[in-house]
């Protein structure tokens, strides 16, 4: 099975996941066979105006994940995250990141068609 | 891609975007830098127009009066800011009625003006406000003076601190139903109070006396 990003709000499994995907404070990048992790700082995203999501996106692509876990994701990450082929499972919130994993492997995440949030206008 | 890259490195939005072999593009998030074609080596990006809003126009007893609508779902206004603002005539008065706080719209609205005239309350979140406003303005480096308004609510730390920095306060407004009535029927105070054109008119010569271009 290929890496799983997860958004976390520390790079730890027992970490909550954080259900903001563009302003989340990073990406656990999971073998979810091995449970082997490394971290992908988001901190630059969080600090835009605008664009956090497409940001965030390009950070989890470079990652080479194939599937991003986590609550809410907006339109522009939606696009750029399809666009890299990396499949979406949204609507998920008061997890650690583990559980995530977990749900997933029991194939109990839907994955994502559309985007489950409007984008942010300044 | 390489030089895609490196046009996205160079971009300060995200308006153009490279994962993988897939170039996406979000014209909302352009602010029209032309950074993009600046540093394309095959020069295959062009510029084209969006419409970001409508500019409205109209006049009432001499008073000429132009606005801008911005487009439902966009994310800039100073564009369209900048585009109203060319209506203005150098030779008239011209007021621009900016919005609160110290964003990018607001600090569009008071560059090159010759005055900025702050409207504040005297309550806690009006001095917050207003002491972030000051700073924009004294960065931007324009005159400046206070309206107080609904005077004779909250507390006089507004007062204070306008003593404290120096800021003449130009008028207090009391809180009045009789204000409240006639703005909501979209009629002016002066019109309805007539007391308070003397009021006005002083308001403007003090304006005057203080402008940037009275004093350069």
């Amino acid at each position: 099975m290929g890496k799983i990003a997860v958004s976390c709000e520390e790079p730890s499994l027992d970490s909550n996941i954080d259900p903001r995907f563009g302003r989340a404070a990073g990406f656990l990048i999971v073998d979810p066979d091995t449970l082997d992790f490394s971290y992908v700082d988001n901190g630059s995203s969080q600090a835009m105006s605008q664009g956090a999501g497409i940001q965030a996106a390009e950070n989890v692509f470079r990652s080479g994940v194939k599937v991003v876990l986590t609550g809410y994701v907006g339109p522009k990450a939606f696009q750029s995250l399809s666009a890299a082929g990396i499949d979406i499972g949204q609507n998920l919130e008061n997890i650690t990141v583990r559980q995530a994993i977990e749900k997933f492997k029991a194939g109990e995440v839907n994955m994502a068609t559309a985007p489950n949030r409007m984008g942010h206008s300044a | 891609m390489q030089p895609m890259r490196k046009m996205r490195g160079n971009m300060p939005v995200k308006a153009i975007v490279v994962i993988g072999e897939t170039v996406l593009s979000f014209p909302e998030m352009c602010h029209s830098c032309g950074g993009c074609m600046e540093v394309c080596p095959e020069k295959a990006i062009t510029e084209t127009g969006r419409e970001l809003g409508v500019i409205e126009r109209g006049s009432k007893n001499g008073l000429e009066f132009v606005h801008g609508k911005l487009r439902v779902g966009e994310a800039m206004s100073p564009p369209l800011i900048r585009k109203v603002r060319e209506y203005a005539r150098p030779e008239a008065l011209t007021i621009i009625d900016a919005p609160p706080g110290t964003s990018c719209p607001v600090i569009t609205s008071m560059k090159g003006t010759d005055f900025v005239l702050l409207v504040t309350e005297p309550t806690p979140f009006g001095l917050h406000d207003l002491k972030l406003a000051v700073g924009a303005v004294n960065i931007l480096n324009i005159p400046c003076g206070l309206i107080i308004n609904r005077s004779d609510m909250g507390d006089d730390k507004v007062n204070i601190y306008a003593e404290k920095e120096n800021l003449p306060i130009l008028m207090e407004i009391p809180f009045d139903r009789k204000i409240a009535e006639a703005y909501s029927r979209g009629e002016m105070i002066v019109d309805v109070m007539p007391e308070w054109k003397e009021k006005f008119l002083e308001l403007h010569h003090q304006i005057e006396e203080m402008s940037f271009h009275k004093n350069h």
